[in-house]
């Protein structure tokens, strides 16, 4: 079963409907009382930071995130999830970041359009166990910032300078790109993953949502 | 570098896709759900829903149908509606929609409050250029000129927009202006049902998509119509 944290003015509308095709179950988590007992927890969104960092804190999630990641739990963050994973970002300087993946996010630019919005080609850049390989494709990205990618970054694309695709830090997994959003190849790509992650089909037993 | 968008436009009464050249919607041709996933299937980078209000027509119309479309299309789509505030804004995006499209006409204020708010990536604005003289003027209702277009768009850019849906309302010289526009920090889609030449054109000045009714032709018929132009553009 997939937790979806909800943040406040964000549609998941998108995200449940691909969950659907694919035969997983996944219900809403506002607060972590409200979470599946297991499976991956999905952290998506795409407006502004602070008001999504707030919302985590306020609804108990932001102290119990690292938690669930450091028993082992699969955690998935999906553009502005990924923002917040990581250690901090030039969008919020003072609102810290969960650090669950390393590096600081930072506005693209200079000398390019921001917002990025657009398909831009994906390249793999190094393997990670619970991330499909990736021979080439178009992906969806909607942001104004990225991760700076490093040795241990899986993909990568451009708009302007090199920016991170993918980041895997054990079972803790960072997506830039919208998946939901990119047609057969995005969708292709999230399923592999939560199936990576050991998410299994609605037709076999399910631990539903408290 | 990023493929340039190819944007079917559908226009919606109620909850259901009508002809463009029906003005008074008489005529239903299905759910916008259903053209939706047919415009992916059909090789679609985009979708961009323009909203017809149905006078007295409740809330819960475009939000049911929003809601069906985002829980059946798998690519962004932007929906443009004569929206009267933040609130009918935040509605929107809520119920799926990746982006607002404001009118031209939409007030200083109310960009910025939703840039700030919701992102700049979730909002556009829609105007109409007519050529004048050398350049290109915003067409307003009334008499007179409406301002010089690209100094409009750069002001739009400043207050918050992402995205300017550009609407020619006449042949007239588009190399300046879309590279003039291209220099501004947000997209430029250009909503046209001029020959694929003259869109490979437009594209090649600097618009980082084109928009045309979805009644014209398919995605993949227009990408194909494109394909001899030097375009990147997502297979």
């Amino acid at each position: 079963m997939i937790t979806l944290i909800s943040l406040p003015g964000e549609s998941l509308g998108t995200l449940e409907g691909a969950l659907d095709r694919m035969g997983y179950g996944h219900c809403r988590a506002a607060s972590p009382d409200q979470a599946a007992g297991i499976g991956p927890v999905l952290l998506a969104g795409g407006g502004p930071l602070a008001p999504a960092c707030a919302s985590l804190k306020a609804s108990g999630w932001w102290r119990e995130l690292p938690q669930l990641a450091a028993n082992g739990r699969p955690v998935v963050g999906i553009n502005l999830g990924l923002h917040l994973l990581a250690e901090e970002s030039e969008e919020a300087p003072r609102g810290g970041g969960l650090g669950l993946i390393p590096g600081i996010v930072r506005r693209l630019g200079p000398g390019v359009k921001v917002p990025h919005w657009g398909w831009a080609p994906v390249r793999q850049h190094r393997y990670h166990p619970l991330v499909p390989e990736i021979r080439g494709g178009w992906l969806f990205f909607a942001h104004s910032h990225a991760l700076e990618p490093t040795s241990e970054t899986h993909s990568i694309a451009v708009h302007g300078r090199p920016f991170s695709v993918v980041e895997g830090r054990g079972r803790t997994l960072g997506i830039q790109a919208h998946l939901e959003k990119s047609g057969a190849f995005g969708l292709g790509l999230l399923e592999k993953t939560l199936a990576a992650l050991g998410e299994r089909p609605l037709w076999l037993p399910q631990e539903g949502c408290n | 570098m990023d493929a340039k968008r190819i944007v079917p436009v559908l226009e919606v009464l109620g909850d259901q896709v009508v002809e463009p050249g029906d003005p008074a919607g008489a005529r239903g041709l299905g759910h916008p759900a259903d053209w939706a996933a047919r415009m992916e299937m059909g090789g679609a980078d985009s979708l961009l829903f323009r909203e017809r209000r149905q006078p007295g027509q409740a809330p819960q119309v475009r939000a049911g149908w929003l809601q069906a479309v985002a829980a059946a299309l798998f690519i962004p789509f932007a929906l443009e509606a004569p929206f009267g505030g933040l609130e009918e804004l935040e509605a929107a995006l809520a119920a799926g929609a990746d982006r607002v499209i404001l009118p031209a006409a939409v007030e200083p204020a109310l960009l910025a409050a939703a840039a700030g708010r919701f992102g700049r990536s979730r909002v556009g604005v829609a105007l109409t250029l007519r050529p004048a003289g050398q350049g290109w003027r915003v067409e307003r209702a009334g008499p007179g000129d409406g301002p010089e277009a690209l100094s409009w768009m750069a002001e739009r850019a400043e207050l918050g927009a992402g995205e300017i849906l550009l609407r020619l309302a006449a042949p007239g010289p588009v190399a300046d202006l879309l590279q003039g526009a291209a220099q501004l920090p947000l997209a430029i889609l250009v909503e046209t049902a001029w020959a694929p030449g003259q869109v490979a054109e437009l594209l090649h000045q600097g618009a980082d998509g084109v928009a045309f009714p979805a009644s014209v032709a398919t995605p993949a018929g227009f990408k194909a119509a494109l394909g001899g132009f030097g375009l990147t553009l997502r297979g």
